[in-house]
């Protein structure tokens, strides 16, 4: 309208009659033209652009299908979904696509209407964690790549792949080992092993205890030979070493060396007189005493102790006598127990050590003596590079911490190039496991040693790292394992506690190792007080398919009869009652039971059953009645993971079967181990 | 409806349409020249303008090219005002809710991002059109500074709202931008803390880059743009050669053409904010310094210049130009030339400006494209 | 010109031929061809099953000789099985499907996580040995939308 009149075509007398005036060129009216048709095609195609956004054509076809199902209009949710959490800054729209999420009938519907799979979502309620704070993800976009399913630029967290999550599990989670967690658990349990917490500031993990051996008196220890090649390569000689290599050079090894090897502190080595040690007695008090409980030879027996298949070629025969008859006075923090043995056994024991088990390993080919006048350029290297923060050494702070702290680790700016160079993706986990593979790998002056993870390890242990964030989680959400002091035993019982370091094995009240499954708590209430005192003694283990088995070591008549006392007084459950009635009918019900659940399948009741599970014979003279049936109403609570099954039974069930377990005779001859 | 009441209401509507438009749809010449005058929108307008000017050719519509783009910004800017949240904690969020949450909103962003970039761009070559074509020259001297006003507001304008997405790419464009201020001896330094409120870009710098960018400096432009319409007319509108004089209309010759150039300003910029996201990089982060930190790209030359030589870059460059810019039709006050692209009376004048301004954009371009970390040299296709 | 257009071509030409990088800690973290959930299965399977079926579930756990009927061979028995029953004899023992009652329930001590895991660590043992196995189910990604 408005272009029409703007042309004149001769309605304008007065153009005409002034003759300057011409009409407008035909050529700038049809570019106007076709311009303004450009213009409203853009507008349209803006209009489209907004109509047609992915999440609104999601939405339709959710609602598509749910009148297909449910017939009828759908009660779906329009319009753009999200969940807002302030104390975590976070906002997430996934749900506007992701809108079956929360139902489970949507299980195994296609993406993006997929229900959320796992029993996730009853404890981690969506209104209360949302989605990217678990998943990672840009919660606030709208579409599938903005929301970084795949990673894209300029977004630092894209989704998670499911072990990469286990990190975000960690940032709240912040216990030693987190439910339904396998990553975040072995990379944090190794960066205990590891003695992370000795050079570093690790949030949540400050108590840990650092392990290693005080170095006072190396020099009446271990041979020059032996210690140039350990600290060449420690996994040269100890393939399981918590030390890690340090990549020193010769001339560094041999100033460390000559500084370690120098007289520190106050030890002293017992004296021997070595004539009449028999080392074939020896061997035999060393297969008694099931040394490979904890110690391996060749590779064989337990990891709680280091390999002593060539300990003979590394210390000498005076170090071990002293070491075998009282460890804790040469290493107050040792984990092995002072086994009470006479001094003729302890020297045949430490000459079948020095004799049978030296075959050499990982030794440098050069005996001789470090030069002392090194010592001084040795005792920098030794600062310099920390070696004080996990080892004790007369004269140095315990613990020196100087690394980084790893608060934030998991939000490190990383530099991409050493990536590159590997061909490896820049992204931060990858970062991590390379440092953690290697630091030398990201930086070739770090100080931080090889630690010589396998390549599961490192993972694990960067997905332990990437669970330090940087923004503080509010407290509220954090979980952390209880608070409580370590269990100090005290007076008579706890000195014999120390003196046999059961607490290396055996838990108490949260404190201990883990290398025993039976957790000392509530033993009294578990077994017969004569069972205990008589296994102190002489332990024989009741699962015959058992690896570990508790070493024989020589406990008195008396300190037994007053552990005994101790546990079956003091650690009990209250919870646990005493007794239960057995009569007859009981015991005939419960032989029911026991058929009926295929207990045999794992229990051997006279000569025959399975390996799995104690053997049952004369358990009455073992076990406790209230204990038994505790236990077999819900073995889950009292040892997680068990191989004792939960068959949901009636407490007068469970009764009954006790009575029938407990009235197995012993069998005539116990096998001896 | 009965003959008298038609009547009545169409003498109703008649008498609101006159009081609204004193002159109604202009038919005669007179009317037209009335209707030019009568009209606030229409009065800066001269009522008759020369057929020369009227020519695409002359002007290539650059100056008005970038008054659309300033209207544009306006409407769009406006509208993301309604959105947006100058305060550090929220700005990046309140920009992410307008990319994908917010009706329009991605669109409407792009559409102000690639405005603002045009119209720096095109002040640039609208300045470039006055000196090569010599219409600065007498009476058109003090329009010519009114135009390097407008071309530093236009800079300041762009600059300040470059902070505002407060995302990496815009806290070190803005550090070094303002690094670069703080080069000037003596005044430098006052300046940069004047401007950023503190002595670092964060809650302080924001708000104050916040309401430079949507109050004071718009209100200023506004200002000058009148001023420098004002002066087009008084100064005896476009530049022509003397010789010309032929005359039109101004309805409808000028204002089709007007509107044509609107229309098409219309589609380029709205065809862009379709085709292309303007980009968000990651929350700024003060203690990730990405390498290298750029400035807005229309600075890079300076930048440029700046890692030659920081006071010969950030101080003595700038400043000359703009001085140079601002005295130039005082100092050139030779005759002739005027309103001819590229006369050969002012070959010496023109090659010396076309010289500079090929130095502005190779600096820039090199900036922009061929400066990686550290500010090496790098070949953008080897990428 | 010519001297900057040949340093720009010796330029492009030292450009070495692309490898896409690795995302090296998810190498590490592949347990073979398992997927995380199978992966979690077959460690759920280790720790309650293995001692009686065997680590492959060959049905050659070290207790398996001392069952009678002894514990089958997944590879053989397993599809006879529909996952419903499968699932069924995981959460309530062999007893639920009427068969003896040596393979005992573990629905009370696994949560649903584990069962799931199970079930698709159970498929993995099923195949027959040797074979390229396909990806699991976890593997896969959604892509957008065309």
């Amino acid at each position: 309208m408005a272009v029409a009149a703007l042309t004149p075509a001769g309605k304008g007398q007065g153009h005409r009659r002034a003759g300057l005036a011409r009409r407008i060129p035909a050529r700038l009216l049809r570019t106007f033209a076709v311009l303004s048709v450009v213009l409203l095609a853009v507008a349209v195609a803006a209009v489209v652009q907004e109509w047609r956004a992915e999440w609104r054509q999601w939405q339709s076809r959710f609602a598509e299908g749910e009148t297909a199902v449910h017939g009828g209009d759908g009660d779906t949710e329009q319009g753009i979904q999200q969940i807002w959490l302030p104390d975590l800054d976070r906002v997430d729209r996934c749900t506007s696509c992701h809108l079956g999420i929360a139902s489970p009938e949507m299980k195994d519907a296609p993406q993006p209407f997929r229900g959320h799979s796992g029993p996730w979502l009853d404890s981690h309620r969506p209104d209360r964690f949302g989605c990217t704070a678990c998943h990672g993800g840009q919660g606030e976009a709208t579409t599938y790549r903005d929301a970084a399913h795949q990673p894209l630029p300029f977004w630092s967290e894209p989704m998670a792949s499911r072990e990469l999550m286990e990190a975000r599990c960690g940032t709240c989670h912040q216990e030693r080992n987190p439910p339904s967690t396998y990553w975040l658990a072995r990379g944090r349990a190794l960066m205990t092993d590891r003695n992370c917490v000795a050079c570093h500031e690790i949030p949540g993990r400050d108590s840990e205890e650092v392990r290693a051996p005080r170095l006072d008196g190396l020099a009446l220890k271990v041979s020059p030979a032996w210690l140039r090649g350990w600290l060449a390569d420690p996994r040269g000689y100890l393939e399981r070493s918590r030390m890690g290599d340090f990549r020193l050079r010769p001339e560094e090894i041999e100033a460390l060396a000559a500084f370690l090897l120098q007289p520190h502190g106050v030890v002293e080595a017992d004296e021997v007189d070595w004539t009449g040690a028999d080392p074939e007695r020896g061997g035999e008090i060393f297969r008694a005493s099931r040394c490979v409980t904890c110690h391996s030879v060749n590779g064989r027996g337990g990891t709680l102790a280091p390999e002593l298949a060539h300990v003979g070629a590394k210390v000498g025969r005076d170090w071990l006598y002293s070491w075998i008859r009282d460890p804790h006075r040469l290493q107050p923090d040792t984990l092995m127990p002072r086994f009470r043995f006479d001094d003729d056994q302890v020297r045949d024991l430490a000459a079948y050590i020095a004799e049978d088990l030296a075959e050499p390993k990982g030794l440098d080919a050069n005996q001789a003596d470090p030069d002392p006048d090194l010592a001084a350029e040795g005792r920098r290297i030794f600062e310099r590079r920390g070696c004080y923060s996990c080892h004790e050494l007369e004269g140095f702070p315990v613990r020196a911490r100087i690394g980084p702290k790893l608060a934030g680790e998991g939000d490190r700016i990383v530099d991409p190039a050493p990536l590159v160079a590997r061909g490896i993706e820049p992204t931060r986990p990858n970062w991590l496991f390379t440092k953690v593979s290697g630091p030398e790998r990201v930086l070739e002056t770090a100080r931080m040693p090889t630690f010589g993870f396998a390549e599961d390890e490192a993972a694990a242990v960067s997905v332990a790292l990437l669970s330090l964030r940087a923004q503080d989680v509010p407290p509220g959400r954090i979980t952390r394992d209880p608070d409580r002091p370590p269990y100090e035993p005290q007076g008579e019982f706890g000195a014999l506690v120390r003196r046999y370091r059961c607490l290396s094995c055996h838990q108490i009240a949260g404190t201990g190792g883990t290398l025993s499954t039976v957790v000392l708590d509530r033993i009294g209430s578990q077994l017969r007080r004569d069972y205990i005192e008589q296994f102190i003694q002489n332990p024989i283990a009741v699962r015959v398919g058992l690896a570990e088995r508790m070493p024989h070591l020589n406990i008195t008549a008396e300190e037994a009869a007053l552990l005994a006392g101790y546990l079956s007084t003091v650690m009990v459950d209250d919870a646990v009652e005493a007794e239960v009635p057995r009569d007859a009918a009981a015991v005939a019900r419960g032989k029911e039971l026991f058929d009926r659940h295929g207990c045999q399948a794992c229990h051997i009741v006279g000569d025959s059953g399975g390996f799995v599970g104690p053997d049952l014979n004369g358990s009455g003279q073992r076990l406790q009645p209230g204990w038994t049936v505790a236990w077999l109403l819900d073995p889950e609570r009292w040892k997680p993971g068990t191989l004792q099954p939960d068959h949901g039974l009636t407490r007068e069930e469970a009764e009954a079967l006790t009575a029938y377990t407990l009235s197995l005779p012993a069998r005539k001859a116990q096998v001896l181990p | 409806m009965s003959e008298p009441t038609r009547g009545r209401i169409h003498r109703a509507w008649r008498r609101i349409y006159r009081s609204v438009f004193r002159i109604g749809w202009p038919r005669t010449r007179q009317q037209r020249l009335a209707a030019m005058l009568s009209s606030l929108a229409l009065h800066v307008h001269p009522t008759r303008v020369r057929v020369h000017v009227l020519r695409f050719s002359s002007t290539l519509g650059l100056g008005l090219v970038a008054f659309y783009l300033f209207l544009i910004l306006i409407v769009t800017g406006l509208a993301l005002m309604l959105y947006y949240v100058p305060h550090p904690d929220a700005a990046y969020r309140s920009m992410k809710d307008i990319q994908f949450a917010v009706t329009f909103g991605m669109f409407l962003r792009n559409t102000h991002r690639w405005a603002a970039h045009g119209m720096v761009a095109v002040v640039f070559l609208h300045m470039c059109r006055v000196f090569f074509t010599g219409s600065y020259k007498r009476p058109r001297e003090f329009n010519w500074v009114v135009g390097v006003l407008l071309l530093l507001l236009t800079l300041a304008l762009s600059f300040t709202g470059y902070l505002l997405p407060w995302d990496q790419l815009a806290f070190w464009a803005i550090t070094v931008g303002t690094s670069i201020v703080a080069y000037f001896p003596l005044v430098g330094e006052p300046a940069r803390y004047l401007l950023l409120g503190g002595h670092e870009i964060g809650q302080a710098a924001l708000l104050r880059f916040y309401v430079l960018h949507c109050v004071i400096l718009p209100l200023l432009m506004a200002s000058l743009i009148a001023l420098h319409f004002w002066r087009v007319v008084k100064d005896g509108g476009l530049a022509a050669p003397p010789g010309r004089m032929r005359r039109a209309p101004a309805w409808p010759h000028l204002l089709f053409r007007e509107l044509l150039i609107l229309v098409f300003v219309l589609v380029l910029v709205h065809a862009a904010a379709l085709a292309f996201d303007a980009p968000l990089e990651q929350i700024a982060d003060a203690a990730r310094t990405p390498n290298p930190a750029k400035a807005p790209w229309y600075f890079l030359g300076l930048q440029e210049l700046v890692h030659y030589g920081a006071i010969l870059g950030g101080v003595v460059v700038p400043t000359a130009m703009i001085i140079a810019l601002l005295v130039l039709p005082y100092v050139d006050r030779r005759g002739g030339g005027v309103g001819v692209w590229f006369a050969r009376e002012r070959r010496r004048a023109n090659t010396v400006f076309a010289l500079l301004a090929v130095v502005v954009v190779v600096l820039t371009v090199i900036g922009t494209f061929f400066r990686g970390p550290n500010w090496d040299w790098v070949w953008p296709w080897l990428r | 010109m010519t001297v900057l257009f040949a340093v720009a071509l010796a330029a492009g030409c030292q450009r070495t031929p692309e490898v896409p990088p690795v995302d090296a800690v998810q190498e590490a973290f592949r347990d073979g061809e398992l997927s995380a959930r199978e992966s979690h299965g077959r460690r759920v399977f280790a720790e309650r099953c293995a001692t009686c079926h065997g680590a492959e579930g060959r049905g050659d756990g070290q207790n398996a000789y001392n069952l009678d009927p002894p514990p089958p061979d997944f590879q053989e028995s397993l599809d006879a099985l529909s996952p419903e029953d499968r699932r069924r004899v995981i959460e309530g023992g062999t007893a639920a499907l009427g068969r003896s009652a040596l393979c005992p329930p573990w629905g009370r001590s696994l949560d649903e996580l584990e069962v799931e895991a199970l079930l698709a660590y159970l498929v993995v043992t099923s195949r027959p040995s040797g074979d390229e196995e396909e990806t699991g189910p976890g593997r896969r990604r959604w892509r957008r939308p065309r």
